[in-house]
This record gives C-alpha cells, structure tokens and sequence, in this order.
C-alpha cells in the first residue's frame, strides 16, 4: 500500500506542472535571459551584479523551492545553507533574502533594482521579467 | 570595556537596521561538550578528564551596513566560550566591490592560511566538529590591513585570486606563562579554482617578519647573553624573523563523496620555531542527511639541534646547554590524529555533530589523548 502510495506521489510530482517555475526580475531590469549556468553563479553566489545592480538573490519556501534547488542550482537544503555560510561570512557575498511565497518574492523582485527569484508558472505576471524557465 | 564597545557597537548597528533596509544581520554559533576520554589533555583543546561545555563553544553575529552600490561595512563579533564569551571583533572592515570581479576589504579580517580559514568558526560550513588541529593550529587567525581579490569564470572553471598586506600583534601563551607575538610586514597570496561545481583546489603562500617576547623565554636569553653567547641568543629568540608558509588543498565533493587534502609546510629563520610540515587526508560519504567521515593527520616538525651544537660542548656550560636544548627540542613533534567524525544536518540551518578523535605522540616524554565531543552547530 505504501509502496503504490510512494508511486503515485511520484507520478503525480513528475507529471504536475505546478512545481514547474521560472526565474524572474523586475519587469524593467536590464538583464538579459539566463541559461542554466548563468542561474547557477546567481544562486550560488558568484556572480555579485544581476541587471547592472548589485544582485538581491531572494529565495522562497514556497514548493518551487525544492525543484528549483535540485533541478537548477544542483546543491539544495543544508547544502546550499553551508554554501552560502562560506560567502556570507567572509564578506564574499551578500546574503540572500529567504521569502514565505511566490507573491513575497515578485513583490520584492518588481521594487528591488538588481533582485532576482524564482516563483511557480501560475504566479508570473506583467510585474516580472521571464529569465529562465525550469 | 572592550564587551562593553563591542556591544555598543552591536547596538547602534540594530537599531540603525530598523530604519535601513541596508543593514543586515546574520549569525553563526555552535555549543559543543567535549572531554578528554583518555589522557590528560587534549590537544587543540582546553579538554581535560571532566566534560566541559565552553571551550568549543561560541556564538557569532555579522552586521553589514551597505554604504552605497560599490561599498560596504561589516563587523562580525564572535563570543567565544574559551574567553568567557568575551565578544571580540573576529572581522571589522570596510569592503569595496568593484564589479567583474573586483573586490577589497580594509580593517581586520582573516589570515588566508588554511582552505576553511576565512570560515573557521563557522561550523554549519565544514563536515568536522572542528577543522582538524594538526593543520588548523597557527597561534591568530586575523590580521589588521588590506587584501584585495578578483574572481573569474572560464569555462567550468570559477576562481579567485587574492593578495593580503598588514599586520598581526596577539597575546598567547607559551608554557603556561604570557607571551606577546608581533608579525610584521605580513604579505601573502592566495587562489582557489573550482572545477564543475565538484574540485576546488587552492594554494597559498604568506612570508612576515616575526617577532615574540615570552616570559619563558626570556630567563634563557639573559643567561645566553650574560656569558657572552649572544649569536645563540639569536639564533633562539624571534627578533623580526623572516617566517613562510605554504599551503596547498583539494576538495572532491561529487555525488555523496566528499575528499578533503590539506598540506602545509611553516618555516621562520633564526629563531628555536621547527620546521612544520602538517597534513590531512578526510573522506566522508552522505547518507541523506548524515555525513560521517574519517580524518588520517599528522604534524611532522622538525626541531633545530644546530641552535645547541652552536654552543661549546665543555662542561661548564653544560647547564646552559641542557637549558637551551630544552628550549629548542620542546618544538619536536611526532604526532598523528585519528578522527572520526558524523554530522546530521536536522534542519537546513541547523546540525548536531560529534567527533572522536585518537591521538598518538611519538615524540618522547610526551602523552596520547583521546577525545569525545559533540555540539550542536546553526547558522542565522
């Protein structure tokens, strides 16, 4: 029963487009498309300017996060947070927001120059600017 | 007092945050109880028989102020246990970032010397319950000066190069007794590549002038001068010694697999310091969120029994002899660690580690230790 369970639940993740995402800035940013390399030095803290701006790199708790994390960026969860400790505390970057949802990070993505997220397909509107899709 | 500034200082830069957005606050820490399972003392530690809940203990916080695009303000002040949790400024200084790559901080900051120096207290970011001591024992970890550093990508490759220039001045102490230490024209490089997201390898090589005046010292110099021995003196003291250091390191974190190497190799000219050559071998593999390892290290250092051959082997002089052979042969040093360590990441910010640690002393006169610690490390 479990098991039927466990294969249903990954079905139902392979086949739901509601984990599918993209990456945004604001509307009026600068910034041209990104491809996955160029993703992954944004989020891993590589690359310091998003648009010309200083980089704000928000990310969310929202479910996108987990597919974004594996999928895109290829480091996730502790991972990621002991990455990100290496830059912070050693003045190498700056650290990135952590937001509650897809609505949080386009609100501070469409009024921060130079920030930069991620939010599910069903949240973009004409506030953002598509980078990435994933 | 000095709490008394720092504090202040954490203070005003709080209350500054509530009205800038600018300014952010992070933090770090770490509450270990460790104790010496056998021996006496553990070395790297202040572990004797009975469990102690302070001396790997700290607690951090990092406030950063952005004065504009290009340059900004931060201080991070840890509280360490094995200070009575006396703040001190680990990191003060003004940071400029350029673009492309461009970086420089001015102020206090870390000495480049070891592949996790710059994050050395920061235990959410290293698989160990501590950086292994056989390599991580140099007596500071902070200078006061300048470094600049650019970064780059090239291909699968992403790199950093950086040059540093200042100061360090430290208490310490040297048999039990204080001792102060002054490194002078203090310049190194450094760089580290990584490779595909999975190799990193670096190298670093810093020179300064050394200098140390230790009251456990200072009897035998007297002695060495006030009969006429003055070169030996010299040949034992720290008076503005030419000092290297050499450190290489790679990194294999590829699939569940992690490989850490470290090797470093220390010298300072005409002082009683032996030579240090100081390695590590880690392997760990994940299981999910468990990460055990095992650490191989050993310290290699070489004393200078050409500092005692200088004195005449005639027997009025053999108690200055004994003396100063006991001086210059407490540097010898034969040791090797067995560490075994495991890390479980509880949360994305939080993780409990243990460690257990053999170590054996080959050298003679000298005692094997073994230690047991465990802690709880978080990141804010």
């Amino acid at each position: 029963m479990k098991r039927i369970l466990t294969i249903a639940a990954l079905a139902l993740a392979v086949a739901s487009p509601a984990f599918a995402g993209k990456v945004v800035v604001a509307a009026n940013s600068s910034q041209a498309a990104l491809d996955k390399a160029g993703v992954q030095a944004i989020f891993l803290g590589r690359t310091a300017q998003v648009g010309g701006q200083p980089a704000v790199v928000v990310f969310q708790k929202g479910p996108v996060r987990a597919p974004f994390e594996s999928g895109v960026v290829g480091r996730a969860g502790a991972q990621l947070t002991s990455h990100w400790s290496r830059l912070v505390f050693t003045g190498r970057a700056k650290a990135p927001e952590d937001l509650a949802d897809d609505a949080a990070v386009k609100a501070k993505v469409a009024s921060t120059p130079g920030a930069i997220g991620y939010i599910s397909d069903g949240a973009v509107d004409a506030s953002v600017k598509v980078l990435f899709d994933f | 007092m000095k709490r008394l500034l720092a504090l202040g200082i954490l203070a005003a830069l709080a209350a500054t945050s509530t009205a800038a957005q600018s300014v952010q606050i992070t933090g770090f820490g770490q509450m270990v109880a460790g104790t010496a399972t056998d021996g006496d003392a553990f070395p790297g530690t202040g572990y004797d028989g009975d469990w102690d809940y302070k001396d790997e203990s700290l607690f951090a916080l990092q406030v950063r102020g952005d004065l504009n695009e290009q340059w900004s303000a931060t201080a991070q002040i840890v509280a360490r246990g094995r200070d009575d949790f006396d703040p001190e400024f680990a990191w003060a200084y003004v940071g400029w970032n350029g673009g492309n790559g461009w970086s420089a901080k001015l102020g206090r900051q870390r000495v480049p010397f070891f592949r996790y120096s710059d994050f050395l207290e920061v235990g959410y970011a290293y698989p160990w319950l501590r950086p292994p001591h056989a390599v991580y024992n140099a007596t500071f970890a902070n200078y006061d000066g300048a470094s600049a550093a650019y970064s780059f990508s090239s291909g699968d490759w992403f790199s950093n190069i950086g040059v540093v220039g200042g100061k360090n001045e430290d208490s310490l102490t040297i048999s039990n007794l204080p001792a102060t230490q002054e490194l002078g024209s203090l310049v190194g490089i450094y760089a580290d590549t990584t490779y595909g997201d999975w190799l990193t390898l670096r190298a670093s090589y810093l020179q300064a002038d050394v200098s140390v005046d230790a009251q456990a010292i200072n009897p035998l110099l007297t002695a060495l001068r006030g009969n006429g021995f003055a070169n030996v003196a010299e040949a034992v003291d720290f008076t503005e010694d030419h000092g290297r250091f050499i450190g290489l390191a790679a990194e294999v974190n590829k699939g569940n697999w992690l490989l850490i190497g470290e090797w470093t190799d220390t010298q300072i000219d005409d002082a009683y310091y032996a030579d240090r050559t100081q390695y590590y071998i880690t392997g760990g593999y994940r299981f999910g969120a468990w990460m055990p390892s095992i650490t191989w290290a050993r310290r290699d250092n070489a004393a200078k029994p050409e500092i005692v051959a200088l004195l005449p082997n005639v027997a009025p002089l053999a108690g200055l002899r004994a003396a100063t052979a006991g001086v210059v042969f407490s540097e010898d040093l034969d040791a090797t660690y067995w560490s075994y360590g495991l890390r479980w990441d509880v949360a994305t910010n939080v993780a409990l580690k243990a460690d257990y640690t053999l170590y054996t002393n080959d050298t003679p006169a000298s005692a094997d230790a073994d230690s047991l610690a465990v802690g709880v490390v978080f990141t804010f």
